[in-house]
């Protein structure tokens, strides 16, 4: 079997107690980073290692809880004999598992689940009892892979709410997805990496706020259209991203606050000109990930993408 | 990916689980999951045939029927035992991969040959289950219509030839169980049958090296000395004569199979633990 090069130089901090959010799109080599993590694969060169111990070390995986992406559990187990089953693998005795198991259920939300069958959960239920299984033997690094994938929007809130509550015991969270706004509604800190290279990391302030990206929402009442703003030729047109007719006027985008502040008084200025609102644009990051495409399209053929934050394995 | 803060946790901290706990707990998660396969109605409708049979038999040769039914019931054991080691040991291991259920386990603190020797043993207690299922029937089948026939074979080499016959199938397991851990399910069956048909066929295979000269010597040497001989587990002359069979036959011939139970484990749990998944 051929062997590929998935993942280039890539090295980051995950600070603990933080929710850190793996961002990418499909076929980005999210999953095979976290297979190296979890010790499922191993690197054809280099090392993975948690607090020091290679993850191809079983001591290693003794404070790691693990869901991975659209799990398929036996079926044939109940909720309560699945985390038995897990508990065994995770070094507690029956004893302990017998104690932890209903506060477990608990906390994920599945404890009048507990003596059905897994054939009969739902998609939300199995993530949700696949959570149960990775924070059974109370591990202080959770790692899941996409754990919102095929969730209705009522599930994915449910898993929100789940991911932020185990976080606020203290829990290392670290989850991979290509869902910007699931990434965006609960992480601290975020990588994005594309085509198994790091392209950004940090905490997410830093791909909302990057400077020269804030756009200002305008609407203005009294104006029909750009040209009755009497805007001076050239400059105000550049800074205006977009205008739409309204019933009431004018709805605009200007990038910029300089040039927001200097469009409302010119409009201000004008008799019959009234603001309807003026909302700050906060920049996504599906901005910064247009961004980086057309950064990356922009680049020649041999040019390579320089990244200050990426490392080396 | 490195934590920011704290240093590594004292030993103690790194709880990982005994290989007999690992292990258990597999088994008992594949035994459950076989059985609920209904695997063991192969019983019922042996059974039936076994009766049919033995029907039909005392009819057309009433004076061999002991020997015509303790041959077929011995074939219906050999085979149903057979059958269940080589589709379950040679599948299990892909059912797993293929559904990613082996995921979430092998993240867990564990070796990934305890959890190999778990399946073996899950696949193996169904495998055994089936077969002392199935013998008692038999037992019940001709003592109970030809208790009183003196060609019957004693009781000992029935229990002898039906351990032995166990142990060959837990062999069978683990052969089927080594060949998936690198290769797909049917090829690990196509495979295991070839071990199994050159293991029979051990004997003759030593008899050859021993005529043969040169490469074709050490070839057919190194051939037989390679794969198990099934000719150990076999005592179905014993059984169909009615013939003693002795206590050290017996053991040595289940040592024997505990032995090539574990050398295809070991280099099953090597070759997975290696094998990206």
């Amino acid at each position: 079997m051929k062997r590929s090069e998935v993942l280039h130089g890539i090295s980051f901090d995950v600070p603990s107690g933080s929710v850190f959010g793996f961002l990418g799109p499909n076929g980005a080599g999210k999953t095979t980073l976290i297979h190296l993590v979890t010790g499922i694969r191993r690197p054809v060169s280099g090392s993975v290692q948690l607090q020091g111990i290679s993850t191809q070390d079983p001591r290693a995986r003794a404070k790691m809880g693990y869901l991975p992406e659209r799990p398929y559990f036996h079926e044939h187990l109940t909720g309560e004999s699945f985390l038995h089953y897990f508990g065994s693998l995770s070094g507690l005795t029956r004893q302990e598992v017998d104690q932890k198991i209903p506060k477990v259920l608990h906390a994920v939300g599945l404890a009048h689940a507990r003596k059905h069958e897994l054939k009969s959960y739902s998609k939300g239920m199995l993530q949700r009892i696949g959570i149960a299984q990775a924070i059974l033997h109370d591990p202080k690094l959770l790692i899941l892979d996409e754990p919102m994938s095929g969730l209705d929007p009522v599930g994915r809130k449910e898993i929100r709410e789940l991911i932020l509550k185990l976080a606020g015991e203290g829990r290392t969270i670290f989850f991979s997805s290509h869902v910007i706004p699931d990434v965006e509604a609960i992480c601290d800190q975020v990588a994005i990496l594309e085509k198994g290279r790091l392209r950004g990391c940090g905490p997410i302030s830093g791909f909302l706020d990057r400077e020269g990206t804030q756009k200002v929402e305008v609407a203005l009442a009294g104006v029909g259209s750009l040209e009755s703003l009497k805007l001076p030729a050239g400059r105000y047109l550049d800074c205006v991203s977009g205008a739409r007719a309204i019933p009431e006027g004018l709805r605009l985008f200007v990038e910029g606050r300089a040039n927001t502040t200097e469009l409302l008084a010119r409009a201000l200025s004008i008799a019959g000109v009234e603001v309807l609102w003026v909302n700050p644009v906060r920049p996504s990051l599906e901005d910064f990930f247009g961004q980086q495409k057309s950064e990356a399209s922009n680049r020649s053929p041999e040019g390579k993408f320089t990244n200050p934050n990426a490392g080396e394995v | 990916m490195k934590p920011s803060e704290g240093n590594a946790s004292a030993e103690s901290d790194y709880r990982v689980p005994g290989t007999w706990s690992v292990s258990l707990a597999v088994a008992r998660v594949g035994f459950a999951e076989i059985l609920r396969d209904r695997i063991l109605l192969n019983i019922v409708v042996l059974t039936v045939l076994m009766i049919l049979a033995s029907v039909i038999t005392a009819q057309i040769t009433p004076s061999v029927t002991a020997r015509v039914l303790t041959d077929f019931s011995w074939g219906a054991l050999l085979v149903s035992c057979f059958a269940i080691a080589l589709t379950q040991g040679a599948s299990v291991v892909g059912r797993e991969i293929e559904r990613r259920t082996i995921l979430v386990a092998l993240a867990r603190p564990i070796h990934r040959a305890q959890w190999l020797v778990g399946k073996f043993l899950g696949v193996a207690s169904v495998v055994t289950l089936n077969g002392v299922l199935l013998f008692l029937v038999s037992c019940a089948l001709v003592y109970g219509m030809l208790g009183s026939d003196e060609s019957l074979s004693p009781l000992f080499t029935r229990l002898a030839a039906a351990s032995l016959l166990l142990v060959q199938s837990w062999v069978i397991v683990a052969v089927a169980l080594f060949f998936s851990t690198f290769t797909t399910t049917s090829l690990s069956v196509v495979l295991t049958v070839g071990v199994y048909l050159m293991g029979a066929s051990s004997s003759q295979i030593r008899w050859l090296a021993g005529q043969s000269e040169g490469p074709a010597r050490w070839v057919l040497g190194g051939v037989a000395a390679g794969i198990p001989n099934f000719d150990v587990f076999h005592l179905s002359r014993e059984l169909t004569y009615g013939l003693s069979v002795e206590w050290v036959r017996v053991f040595s011939g289940i040592g024997y199979g505990l032995i090539w139970c574990v050398i295809p484990l070991v280099a099953g749990g090597y070759l997975l633990q290696k094998r990206d998944l």
